[in-house]
């Protein structure tokens, strides 16, 4: 791809974040004219407490979920595709996500059973508490995945062992839901659909710094992961340290899940559907390009999903991860079918 | 000038968790490689040749004796400055879908440019050398993927080159390809050990053909030890059935 043709995907990418924002904005399932809109953002909201309260305390935090949250969970579903050059790796691959949904569902069950309180009855500090167990779900299973790491050779086999902690994570998360009372199976089944909402005014500039940390640090990893392209033997013989670096790439998708999924919930797909398309949209292999580019497509697919989860004429909003899974499902097959039509051709 | 010298080199493997029970592959190996010389080693299946190439290329410990490439002891070097010492084309399949012939070859240059990769004039020149050379040069915008299994090697070769290291290693290169495709590559080969002065050093099977080019053939087989010779006088001393005879009977 011609430097004249990347510079201007990227500023059409730039465009489209920039009109979704917007539209995020201004569009909602309680109607605001846009006029409105523009005074409480840029000039005084006196009179407006409602409407500013809507903008900045709801739909803005909104907006930046959904933002930072496209763009981590598509940056860790392309670290973890490269790493394990397998196309169909995601954040909840290694057993991160199913971490968290353990935590929650360990919170809710001991709560309700033996403290006796009903954690969705508390509010912000149930929803906050939900976010730091499953933030701990999350971590524990990292550790579990970076003690692995350093006693297994083969990067299958890493593989393999973070699918069979998402087991037992599920199997687990199954036998506290079927012993939890019904309002608690409930809150845990909205946390698991996912939500962009869930995220306080005041606990926003730590979820975006967060974040932010993680995209910047992966962009220096753009070389290495360039390297682990052509395999592990080559990329050594190119002087890499690829036992280093696969702890690195772990540690550092998984604390984007992590957090994400502790703030967020479990959200799908995302980091499966967008390095795949980041890759169709840019045609290269080159990861200085790829992670700004799914950086952007992420935010872009969040925002899209978002959007459409308070189209009009749905009661509140549609859960997330159902709107994502929509999208993302039907674009995953499509990726499939092509990559076999196109690899039948060639070879 | 000798490129690469094994001094009573041991290879084999230690057993997981106990450090005591090893299997050694051969007896101790004791062979070199001048500068500007290709040699090829042979031998039967499960002789150990692989293993030998994992340690020169310092990816397996050696379980004694010591490994110099360009009077440089192997253990000494760091991963960074072993990667400007020796390059390695392995038969892994690469299998990336937009990774073109150009970004392949300019893999090579990865030890030499820094976080960013921006690609210097002299970089880009030792690239478009290196596939000048190689022979693929008219490729170069050409998807890897989409490229023959001769032409994949040869850009492989190309990266190799622009790795600029003065000791190259190729792990049977010759293992997928066509007879054509085989006689073109040894070929190749032995022209960049004589233009570039490169060392060599490949694995192979296919006997009657690097009996034809190379300057110095290393048989292994196992539980034997390595010799070292040119194909006329392992050839003239019987040698190579000594070797391959082996194996033979064993397998009958």
């Amino acid at each position: 791809m011609t430097n004249k043709r990347l510079v201007s995907v990227f500023l059409l990418i730039g465009l489209g974040i920039i009109i979704l924002m917007m539209a995020n904005i201004f569009w909602g399932s309680v109607l605001i004219d846009p006029q409105t809109v523009i005074q409480i953002l840029f000039f005084n909201d006196e009179g407006l407490t409602g409407e500013s309260l809507i903008i900045w305390d709801y739909r803005i935090p909104q907006l930046l979920v959904a933002v930072f949250a496209g763009a981590g969970l598509a940056v860790a579903g392309l670290l973890l595709q490269t790493l394990f050059r397998n196309p169909l790796a995601d954040p909840s691959i290694l057993g991160i996500s199913s971490g968290a949904s353990l935590g929650v569902a360990l919170l809710l069950f001991f709560s309700g059973s033996f403290a006796g309180t009903v954690i969705s009855s508390l509010g912000w500090i149930g929803s906050l508490g939900i976010s730091l167990a499953a933030m701990a779900g999350a971590v524990a299973v990292l550790f579990v995945l970076m003690a692995a790491s350093s006693r297994v050779n083969h990067i299958v086999s890493l593989l393999i062992i973070g699918i069979m902690i998402a087991y037992l994570a599920g199997a687990l998360t199954g036998l506290l839901r079927f012993y939890s009372r019904k309002e608690d199976i409930q809150a845990f089944v909205i946390w698991g659909m996912g939500t962009f909402s869930g995220v306080s005014r005041m606990q926003i500039p730590y979820f975006v710094s967060a974040i932010s940390v993680g995209l910047i640090f992966s962009i220096y990893l753009s070389k290495s992961l360039n390297m682990l392209l052509l395999g592990e033997r080559y990329a050594e013989n190119l002087g890499l340290n690829t036992h280093l670096i696969t702890r690195l790439i772990i540690l550092l998708a998984g604390y984007l899940t992590a957090v994400i999924t502790a703030y967020a919930g479990p959200i799908a797909f995302i980091g499966l559907a967008v390095p795949h398309i980041a890759r169709n949209l840019f045609k290269t292999s080159n990861h200085l390009v790829l992670i700004p580019a799914s950086i952007g497509t992420g935010i872009i697919l969040a925002l899209v999903c978002n959007l459409i989860a308070r189209l009009p004429g749905f009661e509140g909003s549609l859960p997330i991860n159902a709107v994502t899974s929509l999208i993302g499902a039907p674009f995953v097959i499509a990726v499939i079918l092509r990559q076999h039509k196109s690899n039948s051709i060639v070879s | 000038m000798e490129m690469l010298k094994l001094h009573h080199l041991q290879i084999g493997y230690k057993a997981q968790g106990k450090p005591k029970e090893v299997r050694v592959l051969t007896p101790p190996i004791n062979a070199f490689v001048n500068k500007g010389e290709m040699v090829a080693l042979s031998g039967p299946n499960g002789a150990g040749k692989s293993t030998l190439f994992r340690t020169i290329a310092g990816m397996q410990p050696a379980l004694d004796g010591n490994i110099e490439i360009a009077g440089k002891t192997l253990s000494s070097l760091n991963l960074h400055q072993l990667s400007r010492m020796l390059s390695i084309v392995f038969t892994d399949r690469i299998t990336d879908a937009y990774l073109t012939v150009f970004d392949l070859v300019s893999a090579g240059r990865y030890p030499y440019i820094n976080q960013w990769m921006q690609l210097s004039k002299l970089d880009r020149q030792i690239i478009f050398e290196s596939m000048e050379m190689a022979g693929i040069k008219q490729f170069a915008s050409r998807l890897f993927k989409s490229l023959s299994d001769g032409e994949k090697q040869k850009v492989l070769i190309a990266k190799a080159l622009a790795q600029d290291t003065p000791l190259i290693l190729l792990d049977e290169p010759s293992a997928f390809l066509d007879y054509p495709s085989k006689l073109n590559l040894l070929k190749l080969l032995k022209q960049l050990c004589v233009d570039t002065q490169k060392t060599i050093l490949l694995s192979s099977h296919d006997l009657d053909m690097i009996l034809k080019h190379v300057d110095t053939l290393w048989l292994m087989a196992p539980q034997m030890p390595l010799v070292s010779g040119t194909p006329k006088q392992l050839v003239e001393n019987k040698t190579i059935d000594q070797y391959f005879g082996l194996a033979f009977e064993e397998n009958v």
